[in-house]
């Protein structure tokens, strides 16, 4: 069982109306693929974020569905245009049922 | 230097070699993801761009970015790792087509990526990296 995650959004709070705003996310995570081995050269169990899906005010941006080559910790930069003003919904979910999330707010003129 | 017969024999000889290698289909045969992804089509080269370091000096943390004009959902595939799909990302309209992550390696391989774009069809770009084999994670 990993830790809670901790996860960062850094991106503008203020954007102009059809400016591309680039977003970085990273999550704090073991990402353990199932194929590593200890120092007991026993398997560490499998314990992975398999997907990270992007929201703005209820319509899908972004959906990343995660394999075993993304590293540990898992970092992302995207980018989307600033149509209007809204929130961001960021979700990273765990291959065991649990989701974390963090929002953040553009403001769009 | 002197071009002998002998010698322009030979590079003849290795221009028929070099022509019969690129064609698709036969010769190369779809990475099995890339094969699921594209229903089996075989994509066009070009027409999306990959930045990759040539070497890295930690196979744990590469970062790779992709862009690929006018996609809908890209994939990007490590042959050589016990788990070859790295991820597959779709993009909603708000979205611009570009990604970069961090993503790690079993060993120097030639990673793919493919672009399905919005018009229909797909695009692939592969990059070459020489990485230490080593105690892989992915």
């Amino acid at each position: 069982m990993s830790r809670p995650i901790r996860a960062r959004v850094r991106m503008p709070s203020t954007a102009t109306r059809g400016d591309e705003v680039t977003i970085r996310v990273m999550a704090t995570h073991p990402m353990e693929s199932g194929n590593r081995r200890d120092m007991a050269d026993n398997l560490v169990p499998r314990d992975m974020i398999h997907r990270f899906t992007v929201d703005f005010d209820g319509e899908r941006l972004l959906d990343i569905d995660i394999g075993a080559g993304v590293s540990s910790n898992p970092f992302f930069e995207f980018a989307v245009v600033a149509a209007h003003s809204g929130a961001f919904t960021f979700a990273w979910h765990e291959e065991n049922g649990a989701i974390h999330t963090e929002t953040a707010r553009l403001s769009v003129s | 230097m002197r071009l002998t017969r002998r010698d322009s024999m030979r590079g003849a000889l290795a221009l028929g070699a070099a022509s019969l290698v690129p064609l698709p289909g036969w010769a190369s045969p779809l990475h099995p993801d890339v094969a699921g992804f594209t229903g089996g089509e075989i994509p066009r080269e070009g027409g999306m761009e990959m930045v990759l370091p040539a070497t890295s000096e930690d196979p744990q943390n590469i970062a790779v970015s992709l862009v690929a004009e006018g996609a809908e959902a890209l994939l990007l595939v490590a042959p050589g790792n016990p788990g070859p799909r790295v991820l597959t990302v779709r993009f909603g309209p708000g979205a611009v087509p570009r990604l970069t992550t961090r993503i790690r390696l079993a060993g120097p391989q030639t990673v793919i990526a493919v672009a399905r774009l919005r018009e229909g069809g797909f695009v692939q770009v592969a990059a070459s990296i020489d990485v230490d084999e080593g105690a892989c994670a992915a």
